[in-house]
């Protein structure tokens, strides 16, 4: 696969596919932890580190474990709980060895287990994969690692939104998660314009 | 700190052992069951796809070889075993992901005879995945193997094939479908001629 | 204690009172992913439910049986092997809807509505109690994502589970089945949902996102029985 193409994944899988978005994965951190900026920041960072870690782990153990045994039906079950696993084992090894990253991390890490942006991203790279051969590891993790980065866009630009919302006056029934959706729809719409760029700059 | 004993750990780790054995167990079961319609419901996805795309006369089919890895090609028989048409399933990249497409073409004049996207299931509800419907494959017939086809935002850039115009809001898929339709005429084209 | 409540109060309240997604904002992924025609939605709903009420049974049936420790991982197995059995069936008997429903299907295991029940309803109740409330919360469930679904299709798309509607559908209003419609449609239902309720003295709903979601408690309580595992 040419660096171009590379390239041209890591944007489509920020701005075309964005997850939060476009694909509507991770919705509960989007919307809970968007409130502020740092822990928005903090909550996204955390999660774009298990994407990667968890595509990087599952995708050798699908392709050259469960398909050669023809396991593949033990997909959803593996990758769970693997996921599980791996994110406990992160949190063990940051708090032993990073304690600056595990204190602005830590606290997110045992929320990503059931976020299903992670979960997904192991499982639509193996799509991807099955449907063009070329689409080996390296693209995987290129879109692991650009469908986190899509998720800290959405996640920092809609905590910015928010921001703002805080000090308008908005009708009683409308208050909290309401105006928050509306805001997210008009935030979405935005990224619509993006359809088609990613092709056309590499064209 | 409490002090862990062996038998704390050892009762949740048989325990969860267990249960992921079970689990294990039934899916094994369930993927016995089910392997044989899944197998049959895909065979017959692409079974109608390729009747959609021939004569109604079409009866039987078998598959030819082609160089081409990336794509499928069938030969259509009537009831009487004439060689009717070609189907061939191809797929190109969509919006969303892949778009599969069916081309039928006819085996004499090399007409396009009807094209079904078979699997457009990653595309944009109401925009991409508009391109299965008829207004938009419809579009594709005529004696036009020669050229190729184009969507009508390209036909300044390719002025020799013909035009089908875009679904409103999904270029991007319908220039797949375009390119899918184009591919399987190339296999038409080096499967007939290889067969005369 | 909730035994001897009558089953029917079980079923009902997923329903009306406790509706996974427009009360309790559960399952929000789903909800808006796969709402762009009644079709989909309503096998997602089926499809969420029949996990929902095999591993609420087979949870609350275990619930003495598994330790405390690992039963996270454990109520995590159970629903990840309820989802792939359901999502072989579906494969097998109802491609079109696999298709349709693709990845979000065998994401049902995390889907914080079978999770949540799970930790909340299942661990402390009896199977049959464990089997109606699944039954109820997964028809809530369904019940949101048909009105979602209808509501898009039918604006989005102009059809009505793939019947043309007059005059809507040559006039559709596409942005309703694209993200942001999701978005404003679910935020529009949620702001009714509020309406109606403050309306009743029903406690305030204020909260959101993890701080309303079951799952907030067990990632705390996940965290401490981890560090007492790793220390």
């Amino acid at each position: 696969m040419s660096i171009t193409q590379l390239v041209g994944i890591f944007l489509a899988s920020i701005l075309t596919e964005n997850y939060i978005l476009c694909k509507f994965f991770g919705i509960c951190p989007f919307l809970g932890v968007s409130k502020k900026l740092d822990t928005a920041l903090g909550m996204s960072a955390a999660v774009t580190f298990v994407m990667v870690l968890a595509t990087a782990v599952t995708w050798p153990i699908y392709t050259y474990i469960l398909v050669p045994n023809e396991f593949e039906y033990l997909q959803t079950l593996v990758f769970i709980l693997v996921i599980a696993g791996l994110v406990q084992l992160v949190e063990i090894v940051l708090r032993k060895y990073m304690p600056p990253l595990y204190n602005a991390l830590g606290i997110y890490l045992p929320l990503i287990t059931t976020n299903c942006a992670v979960l997904g991203i192991t499982m639509l790279v193996l799509d991807k994969g099955a449907e063009d051969p070329a689409f080996g590891y390296v693209a995987s993790l290129v879109n692991a690692l650009g469908a986190g980065i899509g998720f800290l866009v959405a996640m920092v630009m809609f905590a910015g939104v928010r921001e703002r919302l805080e000090s308008c006056d908005i009708p009683k029934s409308l208050r909290g998660l309401p105006i928050t959706l509306v805001s997210a729809s008009l935030v979405a719409c935005s990224f619509l314009g993006f359809s088609g760029i990613v092709d056309k700059l590499l064209q | 700190m409490p002090k862990l004993n062996a038998k704390d750990i050892l009762i949740p780790t048989v325990a969860l052992v267990l249960i992921c054995g079970i689990s294990t167990g039934l899916l094994a079961a369930t993927n016995e069951m089910t392997k044989e319609p899944i197998a049959q419901a895909e065979i017959q996805s692409q079974n109608d796809s390729i009747m959609l795309v021939s004569a109604d006369t079409a009866a039987d089919f078998k598959t030819v070889e082609t160089s081409d890895d990336s794509a499928q090609c069938f030969e259509v028989y009537d009831s009487s075993g004439t060689l009717l048409s070609y189907a061939v399933a191809t797929s190109s990249k969509g919006y969303g992901g892949t778009i599969k497409v069916m081309t039928g073409i006819d085996a004499e004049t090399g007409d396009v005879i009807g094209v079904n996207v078979y699997d457009n299931s990653t595309e944009t509800p109401g925009l991409g995945a508009k391109t299965s419907e008829d207004d938009f494959s419809g579009q594709f017939g005529g004696n036009q193997s020669d050229t190729g086809f184009t969507v009508s935002k390209d036909a300044d850039k390719n002025p020799d094939k013909t035009s089908v115009d875009a679904v409103t809001g999904a270029t991007i898929s319908s220039r797949a479908v375009v390119k899918a339709v184009n591919q399987a005429i190339d296999v038409f084209k080096q499967v007939s001629g290889g067969a005369e | 204690m909730a035994e001897k409540k009558p089953l029917i109060k079980e079923f009902t309240k997923g329903i009306i009172k406790e509706n996974p997604v427009l009360c309790l904002v559960l399952g929000t992924c789903p909800t808006l992913a796969v709402t762009t025609g009644v079709s989909s939605a309503v096998g997602m709903g089926l499809a969420a439910t029949a996990v929902l009420v095999c591993s609420n049974s087979v949870i609350s049936a275990l619930r003495k049986v598994i330790p405390n420790k690992v039963r996270i991982p454990a109520y995590i197995t159970i629903i990840a092997a309820f989802v792939t059995i359901v999502q072989m069936i579906v494969k097998a008997y109802a491609p079109a809807l696999n298709d349709a429903l693709g990845v979000y299907l065998p994401l049902i295991v995390v889907n914080c509505i079978i999770l949540g029940r799970a930790e909340m309803f299942a661990s402390k109740n009896g199977v049959a109690a464990s089997a109606i409330d699944g039954l109820g919360m997964g028809i809530g469930f369904t019940a949101a994502l048909f009105l979602m679904g209808s509501i898009r299709e039918i604006l989005g798309a102009g059809s009505w589970l793939g019947l043309p509607i007059p005059i809507l559908n040559s006039n559709p209003i596409l942005i309703f089945i694209l993200p942001p419609g999701g978005f404003f449609v679910f935020g529009m239902l949620m702001a009714i949902a509020n309406k109606l309720n403050s309306e009743k003295p029903a406690k305030n709903k204020e909260e959101i996102g993890c701080a309303a979601c079951p799952m907030h408690d067990n990632c705390g309580k996940l965290a401490k029985g981890e560090e007492c595992a790793a220390e």
